[in-house]
């Protein structure tokens, strides 16, 4: 991750699912061109995001409404974007799962 | 984001990702457009624009529907879209922050307060909650690449 954080990036977290790397608002255009230029592949994605400071825990039956009420506004052929600041433990993301 | 990519992936579980990809091409295009409209309509010249063509190629959309969707911010009988942000609180008190592009204000604003009403939340004011989050950049690289970062 050392490619990232040499163009400038603030954080890096990677998962099962991939890297996502996070810089400051003003210099997204500038890290993700080096970075790309770096690793020689263009990013999956690239954009300007709401990062919650601190996350909001919540319990299965109320995060199941949550993320119907996320869900049914991403639907929303207006909506672009929907940022959240829950947190689900992996219990009761699965209780919500198996429902 | 927390718990984002477990929330993505019950979401492909779901078996609804064919009808995502098609939202996500049109919301992908909305985006063009307007990025297109704000600025000069040449990817060079125009960050904002560069960032929508590149996030829609990350997508694989298709070339002539990015075409058609910068073309579309010089016609001029073209939708006219505007940027709206809602904010407002879900179930338990968790912050949530919408953005639009809509060319009708108060078709969104009462689609996406009932939506909140429906489900247990409430909107707020605008500021209401955006405090509470930071406006960051943010870079996605798929898993396979990890080998040439490490």
């Amino acid at each position: 991750m050392m490619a990232a954080l040499e163009a400038g990036a603030d954080d890096v977290i990677s998962d099962e699912d991939g890297h996502i790397i996070y810089c400051a608002f003003e210099n997204i255009g500038e890290v993700s061109t080096s970075l790309a230029k770096e690793l020689g592949a263009e990013a999956e994605s690239v954009k300007p995001i709401f990062k919650p400071h601190n996350g909001t825990p919540i319990d299965a039956e109320k995060g199941a409404t949550l993320l119907m009420l996320i869900e049914t506004l991403e639907e929303d052929d207006d909506v672009q974007n929907v940022y959240s600041n829950f947190e689900i433990s992996d219990e009761d993301m699965a209780k919500i799962e198996a429902e | 984001m927390a718990g984002h990519s477990k929330f993505k992936n019950i979401m492909h579980r779901k078996g609804r990702q064919d009808g995502l990809r098609s939202k996500l091409f049109s919301k992908l295009s909305k985006e063009i457009t307007v990025a297109a409209k704000s600025g000069m309509p040449d990817p060079a010249m125009n960050s904002r624009l560069r960032l929508a063509v590149q996030n829609a190629k990350g997508q694989s959309m298709p070339k002539d529907n990015i075409d058609r969707a910068i073309n579309k911010a010089s016609a001029t009988d073209g939708d006219e879209y505007q940027e709206v942000r809602y904010e407002g609180y879900g179930p338990g008190g968790v912050a949530v922050i919408v953005e639009a592009l809509t060319d009708n204000r108060n078709r969104t604003a009462s689609n996406v307060r009932s939506t909140f009403g429906k489900n247990g939340g409430t909107l707020g004011e605008t500021n209401s909650v955006s405090f509470m989050f930071d406006r960051i950049g943010e870079i996605i690289y798929p898993l396979k690449l990890a080998m040439l970062m490490m």
